[in-house]
């Protein structure tokens, strides 16, 4: 006698993927609380990656505006401009409505 | 001063160093008798560093390595480390703490400000005027200071605050925020808290009893138990466990209050709401349905979709859009029931009924009958106006006075 097949499992919700708006916003966020003076190293502590990953990803974040570069005898650091401080608002508000979207809908009831 | 020097490598047993002591990487220290080493100026790690006891010391500087202190560290000036971590299984306490990467303390820390590049994690009490944690912050005592910045996450136990700012998401077990919490992602707190103001971007989750001013959430808020507050806005759903009370709310989506509201202003809802109690404000404005136990507004209610009470809902004047529905007794000083709508009962010192609409019974001082509307008894005081093919199921009856309100 064969054991009943085992009945199938629920899928667990599938993980949001971690897109570049929620890498790029993890930086603007990590670079925001140092005030004007964070340096590379100490970003890639706050945000979690390595430093080569986080140097491209800096850069296209200065290249779009969202961060800027400052030199002070040889040191660089970074901080958010108001253009990243734009993104990170609208980031923020955008992930509100995912926040409602996955909400469960016969709350109501 | 008899300042000293230890070699890399280096395995040595100090007691007391008057002066500074140097070391470089991977040494070890033991206390000579004892539990403590003390050091009367500045300890300097040039890498990795392990300390089987307590170290005192004026100021400590370490760098690219891991220093493991295995009971506390007292540091009367700074503790500083670049591209470094601290381990220490007993307490900190500094003057201030900067650590590019990581601070894991298991006993308490006492500092005038904490600066932490990557992630501070202790197993008690945070005591500190500033601290600012670039990744992530987990305490699991209380953290008490004035301002508190996360870039990352915090997971924390009860707070007592001036402000807190997290980037993504805060957890924290309740307490008091005196002024601002403000958080990008998710904040949560489990238990009662108490705060200023709260601005969220995602979401939000208070425990039961918390009680501020002004609440501001882009998607999601959720009280478990009895709120209150000043103001209100929610950008997408709300909802209240217990009983809601403050000055306006202002709701995008879907407002779910399980026990009474209570508001000296305004209630506007984009969607639908539902109280399980009564409902009492100064004036509302609801964009689709309203359901409440009652409902008691001091000035007017505007409703484009659909009501439903069980009691009844009374406003200085009613408003109800076309097309809408009305379950329960429906009063005012002026009642109107837009144009196709559907009502009960309407009452009034003057009701407009619309054009094609459809209502069980209405009382009014002054009564207008829209055309093609159908009604099934109408009672006026002063006057009736009945448009073009109105129908009436019952004659109209003329009455001396108003009969009481029934909200």
């Amino acid at each position: 006698m064969t054991a009943p097949p085992a009945p199938p499992r629920a899928r667990p919700p599938a993980a949001r993927r971690r897109e570049t708006s929620d890498l790029y916003a993890t930086i603007l966020e990590v670079v925001k609380r140092h005030r004007g003076s964070a340096r590379i190293t100490r970003v890639s502590y706050g945000a979690g990656m390595p430093v080569d990953r986080l140097k491209v990803a800096v850069d296209r974040l200065v290249a779009l505006g969202l961060l800027e570069r400052q030199d002070e005898g040889g040191v660089v650091t970074f901080e958010v401009t108001a253009r990243g401080q734009e993104f990170l608002t609208t980031y923020w508000r955008m992930r509100g409505f995912i926040e409602m979207f996955d909400a469960p809908a016969d709350r109501f009831r | 001063m008899t300042s000293q020097e230890i070699p890399r490598g280096g395995h040595v047993r100090l007691g007391r160093v008057d002066g500074d002591l140097t070391a470089g990487p991977d040494v070890t220290l033991e206390p000579d008798s004892g539990d403590r080493i003390e050091v009367t100026g500045d300890v300097r790690f040039r890498g990795s560093a392990t300390v089987n006891g307590s170290l005192q010391s004026r100021g400590l500087y370490a760098e690219r390595g891991t220093v493991r202190v295995t009971g506390d560290l007292l540091v009367t000036a700074d503790l500083e480390g670049e591209r470094t971590t601290f381990d220490v299984g007993g307490r900190v306490e500094a003057d201030t703490i900067e650590v590019d990467r990581e601070l894991r303390v298991r006993g308490t820390v006492k500092a005038r400000a904490i600066e932490i590049g990557g992630e501070l994690a202790a197993g008690a009490d945070v005591t500190t005027e500033t601290i600012r944690v670039g990744g992530r912050l987990a305490i699991a005592g209380t953290l008490r200071a004035t301002e508190a910045e996360v870039g990352g996450e915090a997971q924390l136990g009860p707070v007592v605050l001036e402000t807190l700012e997290a980037g993504g998401r805060a957890q924290i077990g309740g307490g008091e925020v005196r002024g601002k919490v403000e958080a990008g992602g998710i904040f949560e707190s489990a238990g009662a808290l108490q705060f200023g103001s709260l601005e969220v971007g995602g979401a939000v989750r208070l425990g039961p009893g918390s009680r501020g001013g002004r609440i501001e959430v882009g998607g999601k808020f959720d009280a478990a138990g009895d709120l209150t507050f000043t103001d209100l806005e929610v950008g997408g759903l709300a909802s209240v466990g217990g009983a809601g009370t403050g000055d306006s709310v202002e709701i995008g989506g879907q407002f779910v209050v399980e026990g009474p509201l209570t508001l000296t202003g305004t209630l506007e809802v984009g969607g639908r709401i539902r109280v399980g109690q009564a409902l009492t404000a100064r004036r509302v404005e609801i964009g689709g349905e309203i359901r409440a136990e009652r409902a008691i507004i001091r000035e007017s209610a505007e409703i484009d979709g659909s009501v439903s009470t069980d009691a009844g809902l009374r406003a200085g004047r009613v408003e109800l859009g076309k097309r809408s529905e009305a379950r329960g007794p429906i009063a005012g000083d002026t009642v109107v029931l837009g144009r196709k709508g559907r009502a009960e009962l309407l009452i009034g010192r003057r009701v407009e009924v619309g054009a094609d609409a459809r209502v069980g019974s209405v009382i009014g001082e002054e009564v207008d009958i829209g055309a093609g509307a159908d009604v099934g008894s109408v009672q006026y005081v002063q006057r009736l106006e009945m448009g073009r093919g109105a129908h009436t199921g019952r004659p109209p009856e003329k009455i001396d006075r108003m009969p009481p309100w029934p909200v």
